[in-house]
């Protein structure tokens, strides 16, 4: 019996040598090294791979694009950009487990941001305590903003902001006017709040709203859809991700349903929804800040909105919508804020809370158009330099149909039914 | 259920060398902030956290034999209290934490009622469908935050989270251990789990001591969900009520070994550990994950009786090892 007692004492003291080991690695010094180490938090696995796999998309642009130029110049030296990926497994708790290892573990210069709000909700609070930089080049929540947190920068402007601009064109420049709307939003933050922008969007606008349904996520959308088919309203919005923006757009047809619009939000722009409805997408509006027709110019990195959607398709086979983007413009405010200060890697906490400070006053002009962050109100640290623009699809491809100048192309409307297209 | 690999005698005293191990792993336990990086701390806390829900559904799902499927509720009705309490009335945490266990263990009473008189497959799938209903009210709440979720103030205070995790999963073991090992209550709910009927009719008040037992079970992890809200300062319906958190209390007991003290401990600590290393090692891909399942996999099928039962056996004895797996092991 003594003899098995110790054999189990040697298993659990191999255990503690073990971790003590797995700590030393940890707290090793900070190495010296050329070249910036990034961290990537993103969802790469769970519920939220898809949008994980978009921002690892946009994050992997910039930085082999900039390694292909060489690195980033600062005071005529290159230095390489090398990306480390942490998955948050599309958990908040995870997220926040994340960001302390590439915090304390990999010994990161910045970090670029999860996917969704929620993980990037858990991850704040990290940054925040080892005063690290972190920009997110998608998530969207206005809560993120709301809480000022001063290490948290988001390239892509809240939706509660960016919802509007479709709602806006409906109401303004279609003849003949909406006069009523439905609204039909899934409970995950994004669509929900999608669902809400649309909503105090047309209400400021006097539309009236003549059903407003939020229903879980994964439910089957044909009930909520029948109710508001009901009530017959001009124009159908939709607060949902690129799986449900397909589902809805189906039971639609399915149902006979015919509103002179159908609106999106984020699931139009996405290549799945133009694959997964084909001319069924035809008509639909929606609403982005960005997409790969614009004609944005600049002078990092890509010079024109074009030059970056053509490398984005020859690299991944596939167009880049305005999350990529916005993820891949994270990497160049960063490498923008780190020209301004002259930083060179490994950062110190000083240059650390320097590059806040650039970023803070940075004001340029990208591929994926101004990059300006707010630093006060309600979307603080929230990129303020982009303005939200009404898409709707027409000969199977996305243009800008308003609001006011931005349109390039006059909106199709009203949607003819489904039986004459 | 019958459980035929689970423990079915009442414990006779442990030996002192058993003591002398708990008291060296308490006093591991109570030093590992110190040596460790915040990041294995983090990792720690949530190895503590884990063991304490396992132990948890252990309770009900293990010593009692009923499986309930909606066991991450009460966690998430706990993680909701304490923010409720905390960022709408204003009240201190410790405050918010005894409410939310109070509430969870509550709730369990109310849903136990009608719930525990129905047996296998139904009890199952009512809680299942109660875990739901709970995950459903949060979204469409406002004081719950909906589904845009809530967030907590931030108190980052690594081993504040870590020993307040310890002392409620210690608590948790230590209460398994008199209430369920060591008294009549213990003996009445084993009575339960291997044959119900027998029990009735040698006067066991099957419903209440059922009733009792799930609202203890329930009270723990709504405590640790009051935790886990102000550790990780942001939770949403998914993340605090997602049908993935009864699924791994589950894993963690079985593997461990169900209707044991420390089954579900191991369990917890073999999962958390090793998903969260290999998640280190290859946390770049996806890779990790096919390993972990893949490994579950292979522990459920061929060794029923979980990790407990194997290290219960003579199977570290030089030359019965082989002889202990092939009887342990369901090939």
């Amino acid at each position: 019996m003594k003899k098995r007692m110790l054999q189990k004492m040697a298993v659990f003291g191999l255990i503690t040598l073990m971790v003590g080991v797995m700590n030393l690695h940890s707290a090793q010094a900070q190495e010296k090294r050329d070249f910036f180490k990034v961290g990537v938090v993103t969802s790469l696995s769970g519920e939220l791979v898809f949008g994980g796999t978009v921002t690892k998309r946009g994050y992997d642009m910039w930085a082999d694009t900039v390694n292909q130029q060489g690195g980033i110049e600062i005071a005529g030296k290159k230095y390489k950009v090398t990306l480390v990926y942490a998955d948050d497994q599309s958990t908040p708790a995870t997220a926040a487990v994340a960001g302390e290892r590439l915090i304390t573990q990999e010994k990161v210069d910045f970090i670029l941001g999860p996917y969704a709000s929620g993980p990037t909700l858990a991850l704040a609070p990290i940054t925040e305590k080892y005063k690290m930089p972190h920009i997110t080049g998608s998530a969207e929540s206005p809560l993120i903003w709301k809480r000022k947190f001063k290490y948290t920068f988001g390239t892509i402007p809240s939706v509660n902001l960016t919802a509007q601009g479709i709602i806006q064109t409906l109401a303004q420049d279609v003849s003949p006017k909406p006069k009523t709307i439905g609204i039909l939003g899934i409970d995950d933050p994004f669509s929900k709040f999608t669902a809400e922008a649309f909503k105090a969007a047309s209400e400021k606008l006097g539309l009236k709203v003549l059903k407003y349904e939020i229903v879980p996520e994964g439910s089957d959308y044909t009930p909520a859809i029948t109710s508001i088919k009901a009530v017959n309203p001009d124009i159908f919005a939709m607060g949902n991700h690129e799986k449900a923006a397909i589902e809805m757009m189906k039971i639609a047809k399915e149902l006979r349903f015919n509103p002179k619009a159908f609106v999106q939000h984020y699931g139009m722009t996405t290549p799945d929804f133009r694959k997964g409805l084909g001319k069924d997408c035809e008509y639909v509006f929606g609403n982005a800040v960005w997409t790969p027709n614009m004609k944005h110019q600049s002078t990092i990195l890509f010079k024109t909105t074009k030059e970056y959607a053509d490398a984005f398709v020859a690299k991944f086979k596939t167009d880049p919508d305005y999350t990529e983007a916005g993820s891949t413009a994270a990497g160049i405010a960063f490498q923008e804020a780190l020209r301004m200060i002259k930083a060179t890697p490994p950062l110190t906490d000083a240059q650390k809370d320097a590059l806040i400070g650039a970023l803070e006053k940075l004001n340029i002009m990208t591929f994926y158009g101004q990059i300006k962050f707010a630093t006060e109100g309600d979307s603080y640290h929230c990129n303020a330099g982009l303005q939200p623009v009404a898409l709707q699809y027409q000969g199977g491809k996305t243009v800008e149909v308003g609001p006011g100048k931005l349109r390039t192309v006059a909106p199709k409307y009203p949607t003819p039914s489904w039986d004459k297209r | 259920m019958p459980l035929k690999n689970a423990h079915t005698q009442p414990h006779t005293s442990a030996p002192s060398w058993r003591w002398a191990l708990l008291g060296l792993a308490l006093l591991i336990a109570f030093l590992l902030p110190w040596p460790l990086s915040p990041l294995w701390i983090r990792i720690a806390t949530e190895v503590i956290m884990w063991a304490g829900l396992a132990q948890s559904w252990n309770i009900i799902g293990g010593y009692t034999g009923y499986l309930s499927f909606g066991h991450g509720a009460f966690f998430g009705v706990g993680a909701y209290m304490t923010g409720i309490v905390m960022l709408h009335l204003g009240w201190p945490f410790a405050l918010g934490l005894l409410i939310s266990g109070i509430a969870a263990a509550l709730m369990a009473v109310i849903i136990g009622y009608p719930t525990l008189r129905l047996r296998g497959a139904y009890f199952a799938i009512a809680t299942w469908a109660f875990g739901e209903m709970i995950r459903q009210i949060a979204t469409i709440l406002e004081i719950t935050g909906g589904a845009f979720g809530m967030q907590l103030p931030s108190y980052l205070n690594l081993p504040f989270f870590y020993y307040l995790f310890l002392l409620v999963t210690g608590l948790t073991y230590l209460t398994t251990y008199l209430l369920l090992e060591r008294s009549p209550f213990g003996y009445k709910l084993l009575a339960i789990r291997e044959h119900e009927e027998a029990a009735e009719m040698v006067g066991v008040d099957t419903v209440t001591i059922k009733i009792k037992a799930f609202a203890l079970s329930a009270f723990f992890p709504g405590v640790l969900g009051g935790i886990y809200a102000y550790w990780v300062t942001y939770i949403h319906p998914d993340s605090v009520l997602g049908a993935q958190l009864t699924d791994f209390m589950v894993v963690m007991a079985f593997l461990g070994g169900i209707g044991s003290l420390w089954g579900p401990f191991l369990g917890a600590v073999v999962v958390q550990l090793v998903n969260r290393v290999l998640w280190l090692v290859w946390g770049e891909g996806t890779f990790y994950l096919i390993i972990i399942g893949a490994a579950i996999c292979t522990v459920v099928l061929f060794i029923p009786s979980g990790i407990i039962g194997l290290l219960q056996s003579r199977i570290f004895l030089p030359g019965t090892a082989w002889k202990e797996i092939r009887k342990k092991v369901k090939w």
